[in-house]
C-alpha cells in the first residue's frame, strides 16, 4: 500500500510537466531550466502549478494521453479547495489512493486531522473570541478604541503596508529575474529568499540592532543625518519586511516558471514594449497567484512579534505594534482588553483567509473554460 | 490590481503617515517591569503638574521590560529621557557606554531612589509549603519562580538576599553560601526574562509554590487576585534601592532637560511620594512611609547593597552577575 501511494505520487510529479511541451512548444524546455535551478520543495510546487497550466494548454493540440493528465490534474485541482492551491500533490495522491484505501485508515486519519485541528486551532481560537467579548460589547468596543490601541493598530497598518508593497516589488523583480535571465548567483538568490523562513525571527531583530543600532556599523552614517532606524518605526518596518521576504517571490518563480517565455517572446517580436509586455502578457497569467501571496505576505506581516519585539524598544503608542500591545496588555492584568486586541487580530486572520479561498476559488473558476 | 486601488491604498498611507500628533513636549521614560502601574498614575499627575507650572501639555512614553533589557535598550539606542531602572549598576552600564554623565547617583537624595522596595515572598492561601524564611527555599520539592537574574533587576535583589541570610546562617562559610543558594536555583521551575513574566507564571499559570517578588508586585498580585495568595514577609530581607536618573546624552540631543529634571524631581514631592505608597513602594519619605505602616513591615530587617558583605553595586555585579561569576557558575553546575 505504501509502495503504491509513493509511485503515485512519484508519478503526479512527472506526469503534468511532461503534458507542458505537448501544450505549448518551447515553455516546457524553459520550465525545465528553471527547475535545475530550484530547490527539491520548489519542484513540488512547480509540479502543482503546471499541472494546472496544462488546463488552458490541451485544448490547442495536446495528444490524449495529455488531456487524461490535464484532467486528472483538473479534478485533483477541483478538491483542492480546502487545503490550499499551493500544493498540488497532495489532493491528487488522495484521490488516487482512496480507491485501495482500507476505510478504517480512510477514517482514522480523517479523525486524527480533524481532532488534533480542533483542539490546537479552533479551541483556543474560540477561547480568544469569548473572552474578548465575554465582558460584552462595550467593553469590547472601550478596548479597541483605547488611545494606545489605536496607535498600535496605525502603526501595524503602516508597517503591514510598506511591508508588502516592498515584498511585491522585489518578490516580482526577483521571480523575473529568476525564471526569465541566466545569471551567476542565481542559485544563491534563491537561497536568500528562502533565508527569512529559516531564520529566527530574535536574530532578524538582533542584526538590524548590530548593523543600524547606536553602536552598530551603520551608526555615524545615521547619527551625522540625524536618521533613527532601530527604536523607531523605520526599524520596525525594515524587520517586517525580513521576515515576510519569502512570500511573494515564493509564490511568483514556479508560476513564471510553469509559464514559460514564449508568450512574452511573441509579445516582444510584435513590438511590444518591457512594460507593455508585463502589464498585458505576464501579469494577467500570474494575477491571481500575486493576490495569493499579497494575502499571505499581509497577515504574516500583522502579526510578526518576535523579530519587531527586538528592534521596538516597547515605546507605548510610538513603537508598539499590535501584537506587542497585547503582550503588554497581558502584562499589565488587563486580560480582557488584551483578549479584546487579539481579537482584532483574529478577526483580520479569518478575513484574510476567507479571502485567501475566495482568490483560491475565483482563479479555478477562470481556468475552468480552458479544460472543458 | 487596478489603478484604483492603487490610488486608494497611496491615499491610505499617506493618512496613516501624516496624523503626527501637534507639536508637544514629549518625554520617554525607559524603566522595569513591575512599575507599570505606578508610572501610570505617576505620568497623570506629572501631567497636571507641568500644567500648572509651564501651561503646556507633555506626553509621557513608558516602556517596560526587565531592567538589564531595558539598559542595554538603551545604550543600543532606545533615546529615553529618563531612565527608572531596577538597580544602580543597570544605570552604571549605560554611564559607561557614556551616556549618563559620572556622578549620577548622587544628584538626587536617598541615592537617587525615590522610592525603595524589598523582597518578599507570595505563596499560595494558606502557605501549603509551609515556606517562612529563606532556607525553605532550598527544600526538596518546593517549587521556586524567580526571573533571571542576568535580565532582571529584581531576581539580582532576590538572590543577594538570600545570598544574605545563608552569610549569616552559615557564619560566612562561602563554599556552605554558594551550595545554599544553588539549591535553591535547582528548585527554580521557571526562569523569566522580566519581574512581570515571574508574576503571571506564578499567578496566571500557577506554577510553583512561591514567588521570589518586590514587594510591590506582591502587593499588586494580592489587590488582582483576593484571597488566592499570602505575601510572607521573611525575617530579613533585601533593602531593593531603585535608582532614577537623567540620560544626559539624550535630554540635551531632544532638549528635554528641564522638563527630565522636574520629572524626576517631582517623584519626590509629598504628592509624588503618596503615588509611590499608594502603589506599594516604600516612599523615601520617612513621613510619608508612615501613612501606609498598615502594609509596610517597617521593622523588617534589610541589609544594603553597601553592606560589607556585597561591597556596592560595582563590587557585586561583578562577582556575582558578571560572566563567569557566581551566578554563572552556579547555574551552569
Amino acid at each position: 500500500m505504501t509502495t503504491d501511494a509513493a509511485e503515485t505520487t512519484a508519478e503526479g510529479l512527472v506526469t503534468p510537466p511532461a503534458g507542458v511541451p505537448g501544450g505549448s512548444g518551447e515553455s516546457g524546455g524553459a520550465a525545465e531550466e528553471v527547475k535545475n535551478i530550484l530547490s527539491e520543495a520548489e519542484r513540488n510546487f512547480l509540479s502543482g502549478r503546471t499541472g494546472r497550466g496544462t488546463e488552458t494548454g490541451s485544448p490547442t493540440g495536446a495528444g490524449r494521453a495529455d488531456s487524461e493528465a490535464a484532467d486528472a490534474g483538473a479534478r485533483a485541482d477541483g478538491e483542492d479547495g480546502g487545503t490550499g492551491g499551493t500544493d498540488g500533490t497532495t489532493p491528487r495522491r488522495g484521490r488516487r489512493g482512496h480507491r485501495q484505501e482500507n476505510p478504517l485508515i480512510r477514517g482514522t486519519l480523517i479523525a486524527v486531522s480533524l481532532v488534533f485541528a480542533a483542539l490546537m486551532l479552533v479551541l483556543p481560537l474560540l477561547a480568544v473570541l469569548s473572552q474578548a467579548f465575554g465582558a460584552g460589547w462595550d467593553n469590547f468596543v472601550r478596548s479597541v478604541t483605547d488611545t494606545f490601541t489605536v496607535k498600535a493598530l496605525k502603526l501595524t497598518l503602516l508597517t503591514s503596508l510598506v511591508a508588502v508593497t516592498a515584498n511585491t516589488l522585489f518578490g516580482l523583480t526577483a521571480a523575473w529575474a529568476l525564471t526569465r535571465y541566466r545569471f551567476r548567483g542565481q542559485g544563491l538568490l534563491v537561497t536568500l529568499i528562502d533565508l527569512p523562513f529559516a531564520v529566527s525571527p530574535i536574530i532578524a531583530g538582533l542584526i538590524f540592532i548590530l548593523t543600524y543600532g547606536r553602536l552598530g556599523w551603520a551608526a555615524p552614517f545615521l547619527e551625522a543625518h540625524d536618521l533613527k532606524i532601530v527604536f523607531a518605526t523605520p526599524g520596525i518596518i525594515m524587520a517586517t519586511v525580513f521576515v515576510t521576504i519569502p512570500f511573494v517571490a515564493r509564490e511568483i518563480i514556479p508560476v513564471l516558471a510553469a509559464r514559460g517565455t514564449d508568450e512574452e517572446q511573441a509579445a516582444v517580436l510584435m513590438g511590444a514594449g518591457f512594460f507593455r509586455t508585463f502589464f498585458q502578457v505576464t501579469l494577467p497569467h500570474i494575477r491571481w497567484a500575486l493576490v495569493y501571496s499579497v494575502i499571505l505576505c499581509s497577515a504574516r506581516a500583522m502579526g510578526e512579534f518576535g523579530a519587531v519585539s527586538v528592534v521596538s524598544g516597547h515605546l507605548r503608542g510610538k513603537t508598539n505594534t499590535l501584537p506587542l500591545h497585547i503582550e503588554i496588555l497581558f502584562n499589565e492584568h488587563h486580560y480582557r482588553e488584551a483578549f479584546a486586541v487579539s481579537a482584532i487580530l483574529v478577526i483580520t486572520s479569518i478575513v484574510i483567509l476567507t479571502a485567501r479561498s475566495l482568490v483560491e476559488w475565483v482563479s479555478k473558476k477562470e481556468e475552468e473554460p480552458g479544460v472543458r | 490590481m487596478s489603478n484604483r486601488v492603487l490610488a486608494a491604498l497611496a491615499v491610505f498611507s499617506l493618512l496613516l503617515i501624516s496624523v503626527p500628533a501637534p507639536a508637544q513636549e514629549e518625554l520617554t521614560n525607559v524603566s522595569y517591569d513591575p512599575t507599570r502601574e505606578l508610572y501610570e498614575a505617576y505620568n497623570q499627575a506629572f501631567q497636571k503638574h507641568w500644567q500648572e507650572l509651564k501651561k503646556a501639555d507633555v506626553t509621557i512614553v513608558q516602556s517596560h521590560g526587565g531592567s538589564a533589557k531595558q539598559a542595554r535598550s538603551v545604550i543600543e539606542g532606545n533615546e529615553a529621557d529618563v531612565v527608572t531602572l531596577a538597580l544602580a549598576s543597570d544605570i552604571t552600564a549605560i554611564e559607561e557606554a557614556g551616556l549618563i554623565n559620572k556622578g549620577w547617583q548622587s544628584e538626587l537624595p536617598n541615592n537617587s531612589s525615590p522610592y525603595t522596595s524589598t523582597i518578599v515572598f507570595l505563596v499560595r492561601k494558606g502557605n501549603p509549603k509551609k515556606i517562612l524564611d529563606w532556607g525553605d527555599l532550598a527544600r526538596e520539592g518546593v517549587g521556586v519562580i524567580t526571573p533571571n537574574p542576568k535580565t532582571s533587576g529584581g531576581a539580582r535583589w532576590n538572590y543577594l538576599a538570600a545570598w544574605d541570610w545563608a552569610d549569616k546562617e552559615y557564619d560566612h562559610d562561602e563554599t556552605k553560601i554558594v551550595a545554599f543558594v544553588k539549591q535553591v536555583f535547582d528548585n527554580v521551575l521557571v526562569l523569566d526574562s522580566g519581574a512581570r513574566g515571574s508574576t503571571n507564571t506564578f499567578v496566571q499559570n500557577g506554577q510553583g509554590d512561591v514567588l521570589l517578588a518586590w514587594e510591590n508586585e506582591a502587593y499588586l498580585s494580592l489587590a488582582e487576585r483576593p484571597g488566592e495568595f499570602e505575601i510572607v514577609t521573611p525575617p530579613t530581607s533585601i533593602l531593593a534601592e531603585p535608582p532614577v536618573t537623567i540620560v544626559d546624552a539624550y535630554v540635551d540631543k531632544n532638549g528635554t532637560r528641564e522638563l527630565a529634571t522636574e520629572y524626576l524631581k517631582f517623584l519626590y514631592s509629598d504628592e509624588g511620594q503618596r503615588i509611590a505608597g499608594a502603589h506599594y513602594y516604600r516612599p523615601s519619605n520617612p513621613e510619608i512611609i508612615k501613612e501606609f505602616a498598615d502594609y509596610f513591615d517597617l521593622g523588617l530587617k534589610l541589609v544594603t547593597i553597601d553592606d560589607p558583605l556585597f561591597g556596592g553595586w560595582e563590587v557585586a555585579q561583578k562577582k556575582h552577575f558578571g560572566d563567569g561569576g557566581v551566578f554563572d557558575q552556579i547555574y551552569e553546575k
